[in-house]
């Protein structure tokens, strides 16, 4: 009796690291050694940064240029630790978010000098939590610009003056999102409402369809979600209420597309994040000898890192004249013409006074 | 006081009352899935597990369903008629095959708790570890994918509308053109009223649940009725697994139930496990989930509002504490006299 649940018991454990590991070797050692790079994330299969970040860092090892591993570590943040410094014993650069809230950076400001050899990237993760540690490079997308389009748009479509927006988290990189959202709104109408909420989670779908529910009852026709998976619910909510949805990160127009047709149709468009381009911009100057240490390395619209995809169903779902004035629109930010603000380093009275100006 | 006034607006529109009855569905089923477990003396801590594996079986099967019978024409170009006929094919594989799972997994802790006599708690919780890798990896398995089922072609249950009802105004906005399943969970209130109550099965559940030692004195085997009951435990967590990704949303998404078998536990503790006060305490449960929905747009910090649910909870428990501990003292009392 003991033995079996003993058995059981490891079967449990067999089943959730086969679930969360799972981890891929690309390439194969060919005489001179490869740059050896080694993705740590919670999981793949989130449609959103981790996969970017892993399809730009495939793509690398696919041209021959890297060794490439990803170690996907599951939701048990107590491995944080032991996996980054397992992973920075093993190879040349190690990738990572800001993983268990924090711990990473926790982690590197403690240890990172320890691995001399080894570089640390660190994505979509602005702040200086980790200072002047010249292996710990940190490097920030800018949301704001790319959720501007997506809010410009927004409102350029919506019939009602009424636009969704949900996050995941209360967090400055969600934050980001939503100030770009809101000023690229309110440029193009400055009465613009903008109904704002967060489902507390990154996978909690249900709780995201509950809040895009509340979002249409208030009026909204365009719902826009910054919040992993659970933005999906959020997402079809207003499919299923024969609304438009605007994705977040990946195209998630062409990730429904072949088996969702109806949820992908009423994607009008998606606020790319492009992770995996920002990677391998960086490993390549590092192949080549250009990289240089900054303590934040910034990627958007100038370096085609964010945008918003301007794909089929967008072509099929905004008239010309919207189209037309959303590329004037795209121009201006593109020449500085017009600048976004930033949530980066915002007080959280003028980051209230932004939402309150578009209730 | 214009933020109560604000929040009376909020919660008195007929959407929001539509909202309270979707939210709790999936709570209603696990709660009457941890009533029958309850009511034969086992704490079925497994809800959420059970739950998560039936989600995802249902959307499998009725994505694998669907396609057998579309037979490798893609949905967009076949035959309108066969397209429908595929649908409702894959709505009842979905519902049997994700049905099955749960109880599957309730037979699994059962066989655990009574066939080996290990700690239904300790089993559960393994359980539900399990069931948060196992339906990863089986995803990962089925449709290549480690986050959401979006590769799977599910289906979804109908929404129905009630005719004359749903002309009525507010009543036919909160009562019609829900889903089949939120119909569907009241009627299983009554369903469990009458199975526990009204049949030989349930006298038989509740004298083992009472006392296992009186109930085999009479020769009653313990063992077969706490299987019955477990087999009916897991198919009510079946149907709130199934309503979870073939109504609530219409996919499967890691990790989808939340909390929900342990809120649908809690609603279950808080009702005493009798039919009527547990769908009574699951539907407060959907009522302050809801209201912390809407809440969100008020100027009241969002960490707040996201507690809301769960310190209704809490003061629920402590309410149903302190009114159980009062019941048991008037007795006392009585007895003493």
């Amino acid at each position: 009796m003991k033995k079996l649940l003993a058995l059981v018991l490891a079967g449990v454990m067999a089943f959730s690291m086969v679930a969360c590991g799972g981890g891929e070797t690309e390439g194969e050692a060919e005489g001179e050694a490869k740059m050896t790079v080694n993705l740590v994330c919670t999981n793949l299969g989130d449609k959103s940064f981790n996969d970017s970040a892993d399809a730009g860092l495939k793509a690398l090892a696919d041209e021959g240029l890297i060794d490439y591993k990803v170690t996907e570590y599951g939701t048990d943040n107590s491995k944080v630790n032991i996996t980054l410094e397992e992973a920075a014993q093993d190879y040349d650069v190690v990738i990572c978010n800001n993983l268990g809230y924090g711990m990473a950076t926790a982690w590197l400001r403690e240890n990172a000098e320890t691995y001399p050899d080894t570089t640390f990237l660190v994505y979509d993760e602005p702040t200086d939590l980790v200072e002047n540690i010249q292996n710990v490079q940190m490097i920030a997308y800018k949301a704001n610009e790319s959720d501007f389009l997506a809010g410009a748009l927004a409102a350029l479509i919506s019939e009602t003056g009424v636009i969704g927006f949900v996050g995941g988290m209360e967090a400055p990189v969600i934050h980001d999102f939503l100030v770009g959202y809101i000023e690229g709104a309110q440029y193009v109408n400055p009465d613009i409402v903008v109904d704002v909420s967060y489902i507390g989670s990154y996978t909690d779908a249900g709780k995201g369809k509950d809040l895009g529910v509340v979002a249409l009852n208030k009026g909204a026709d365009v719902l826009h979600a910054v919040a992993g998976s659970a933005g999906n619910g959020y997402l079809e909510a207003a499919q299923e209420a024969g609304k438009l949805g605007i994705g977040v990160d990946s195209d998630q127009y062409e990730v429904f597309k072949a088996d969702k047709p109806e949820l992908a149709n009423s994607i009008v468009t998606s606020s790319l994040k492009d992770v995996g381009a920002s990677l391998a911009t960086i490993i390549k100057s590092m192949i080549d000898g250009t990289y240089t240490w900054e303590q934040c390395m910034w990627f958007g619209m100038a370096e085609d890192c964010a945008g918003i995809a301007e794909n089929e169903n967008y072509l099929k779902l905004v008239s010309a004249e919207d189209q037309a004035e959303f590329n004037a629109i795209k121009e201006k930010l593109a020449n500085g013409e017009i600048t976004v603000s930033t949530a980066y380093g915002m007080d959280a009275a003028t980051l209230n006074a932004i939402v309150e100006s578009a209730k | 006081m214009s933020l109560l006034s604000q929040i009376f607006d909020l919660l008195l529109t007929p959407a929001f009352a539509a909202s309270v009855l979707r939210i709790t569905t999936p709570i209603l089923f696990a709660a009457l899935g941890g009533l029958m477990a309850r009511r034969c003396g086992i704490m079925n801590l497994a809800l959420e597990g059970s739950m998560l594996t039936a989600s995802l079986f249902a959307v499998i099967a009725s994505a694998f369903a669907k396609k057998a019978v579309l037979g490798g024409v893609s949905a967009a170009q076949a035959d309108p008629a066969l397209v429908s006929k595929a649908t409702t094919v894959g709505i009842i594989a979905g519902f049997i095959v994700g049905t099955l799972a749960g109880i599957a997994i309730c037979m699994f802790l059962a066989y655990m708790a009574v066939g080996l006599r290990a700690d239904a708690y300790l089993a559960g919780l393994a359980i539900n570890t399990m069931a948060t890798g196992g339906t990863v990896f089986i995803l990962y398995m089925a449709a290549g994918e480690k986050g959401i089922s979006s590769s799977l072609d599910s289906c979804s249950m109908p929404f129905i509308n009630i005719p004359g009802l749903k002309d009525i105004p507010v009543l036919g906005e909160i009562f019609s053109g829900q889903n089949l399943m939120t119909y569907f969970a009241w009627i299983c209130v009554a369903v469990v009223y009458f199975i526990i109550f009204k049949t030989a099965t349930g006298l038989r559940i509740r004298a083992v649940g009472e006392n296992p030692n009186a109930a085999e004195s009479v020769g009653v085997n313990v063992k077969k009725v706490q299987y019955q009951a477990m087999a009916l435990s897991g198919l009510f967590c079946g149907f709130g697994g199934v309503s979870l990704s073939m109504s609530y949303v219409q996919f499967f998404s890691r990790g989808m139930t939340a909390g929900k078998g342990f809120i649908g536990m809690s609603a279950m503790n808080l009702g005493n496990a009798s039919p009527v006060g547990t769908a009574i305490a699951a539907f407060l449960f959907g009522f302050f989930d809801a209201m912390g929905n809407v809440m969100q747009s008020l100027a009241i910090p969002v960490q707040f509002v996201q507690a809301i649910p769960y310190v209704a909870t809490l003061v629920g428990l402590v309410v149903f504490a302190i009114a159980s501990d009062n019941k048991v003292k008037k007795l006392k009392a009585k007895q003493g006299k």
